[in-house]
């Protein structure tokens, strides 16, 4: 991936070479215990022109996080070459989103809009992928 | 129509991240009123290159929460699969 040959998650082995997914390094104060690093409801920036703004329409969100692994920041700036583009970040600037624009949705959360949404109020992002799903759906031959 | 949502995940039904992914697929489906189909697709599944006919019956992948997958492989198979493809894909 973007050159990057041993690219590895810490939590599938210690012996990965380039810890790309590392455990979160600062982990919430006060969780319950037992809960993940990152667990609860955690503020995210949005950046203003990404695919995710146009989905909340706002640039500034609270989420659901419940995960102990995160994208390692020693290796934020690999990525700056290629089209990927990480369009949400915590309050300490770490990325909590990444998307592909060039793709008709292709988009990443660290944490889990399933958690907050619900029948009368369904989650922005799940309703902007079920658009999507059904849209291509709409679009391509059925498979046989 | 009915439009196939694959997840791709090994589902375990004492995880909450697992229930709430189904819970918010159907409810949202409802509100939208589209039929929504949702298939769990096991990650050990996916590493096979048969995998391909299951990826390309669903109309759009979600990445389940819940690490560590069974095989870590088959589920970046998978997110490969989409991003080559232009396959509509969501990773919570």
């Amino acid at each position: 991936m973007l050159g990057l040959v041993d690219a590895g998650h810490a939590e599938y082995g210690p012996d990965v070479a380039s810890k790309l997914i590392a455990p979160v390094a600062c982990a919430v104060p006060g969780r319950p215990a037992g809960a993940p690093a990152l667990s609860g409801a955690l503020k995210v920036k949005i950046a203003g022109d990404s695919r995710i703004a146009a989905i909340y329409r706002r640039t500034d969100v609270e989420e659901e996080f419940f995960c102990n692994y995160a994208l390692n920041p020693d290796f934020v700036d690999h990525f700056a070459a290629g089209s990927l583009r990480f369009t949400g970040r915590g309050e300490g600037d770490e990325v909590r989103v990444a998307e592909l624009p060039d793709r008709r949705f292709y988009l990443a959360t660290l944490f889990l809009p399933q958690l907050a949404s619900t029948p009368t109020a369904p989650h922005p992002v799940i309703v902007a992928f079920v658009r999507a799903v059904t849209a291509f759906a709409a679009s391509r031959p059925r498979p046989s | 129509m009915t439009a196939t949502v694959g997840v791709v995940g090994d589902f375990n039904p004492a995880s909450r991240s697992h229930r709430a992914t189904n819970e918010a697929l159907a409810h949202t489906a409802g509100a939208l009123s589209v039929d929504l189909e949702v298939r769990w697709l096991p990650t050990e599944s996916l590493r096979e290159a048969a995998a391909r006919d299951a990826l390309e019956r669903c109309d759009g992948l979600w990445i389940s929460p819940g690490s560590p997958y069974r095989s870590l492989d088959g589920a970046l198979a998978a997110i490969r699969f989409a991003r080559e493809g232009d396959w509509p894909l969501v990773a919570t």
